[in-house]
């Protein structure tokens, strides 16, 4: 019997890297958008930043399966959080719609961060949809992992994911205190000097 | 908006206890869900 490509590797390793890459991926893009604050200087507004944590929640129920068995209330806990994220970005889209208007932020590649995500988000819940679909119930058959078993690179990804929520939460406590954050940010509350150039 | 990050924060730090992260995900999700209805319509005041 011919053996489909993705049947060839076994399915625990399979899910295993499903999630750990889709965590990796997620860091990546929160790295990303922490260097363009950084470098380019360009302050998260209310919703960039709700946007920002919409992302980061979609990486919990990665999170979970690579700590954990692969359930599928996890992957529900990331479709749900990326449907929330798909629906701030999608207001922000809805902001900015309107003729003339340039939009918040630097555009990447033509398009604006906040368009990037809308349709990131809208990919996560199409590729965990389609993940759950190819597969069916099998990849919830699988032994339970343990902390213990954990790979080092499983644990790289997982203290990388939590050193980037750290990082986030001081530079929006840099930017916005214990406050409501403005509308239209153009300088940190605390330590503007440590970034403006 | 602090405090979403330290709800994101104590989930993936409570991911030891799956019962825990779950409850403290729908606390996030109920808490940002309220933070972007506050931006979008100015009718609910949160501050922290």
């Amino acid at each position: 019997m011919q053996l489909k490509p993705y049947q060839k590797l076994p399915l625990a390793t399979m899910v295993h890297i499903y999630n750990t890459t889709a965590l990796l991926v997620i860091n990546a893009i929160s790295c990303f958008a922490i260097i363009v604050q950084i470098y380019k200087h360009e302050l998260p507004c209310p919703l960039c930043l709700l946007q920002r944590i919409g992302f980061l929640a979609i990486g919990i129920g990665y999170l979970l399966n690579i700590v954990y068995k692969s359930q599928a209330k996890h992957y529900v806990m990331s479709n749900i959080a990326a449907a929330i994220t798909i629906l701030i970005a999608g207001r922000q889209v809805l902001l900015h719609i309107a003729p003339h208007d340039v939009g918040y932020g630097l555009p990447f590649l033509g398009l604006h961060l906040y368009t990037w995500v809308l349709m990131l988000a809208t990919f996560v819940i199409l590729l965990n949809s389609l993940f759950i679909y190819v597969f069916n119930d099998n990849i919830f058959l699988e032994p339970s992992n343990s902390i213990s078993s954990l790979t080092h690179i499983n644990r790289v990804v997982i203290v990388s994911y939590i050193a980037l929520i750290c990082l986030n939460m001081c530079l929006n406590f840099m930017e916005c205190g214990l406050t409501q954050c403005v509308s239209d940010p153009i300088h940190y509350i605390y330590h503007d000097s440590i970034f403006s150039h | 908006m602090v405090l979403n990050f330290i709800l994101l924060l104590a989930i993936s730090i409570s991911c030891k206890k799956p019962g825990l992260a779950e409850i403290l995900f729908w606390l996030l999700i109920f808490y940002a869900t309220l933070s972007f209805l506050h931006h979008s319509t100015d009718t609910l005041s949160l501050s922290f």
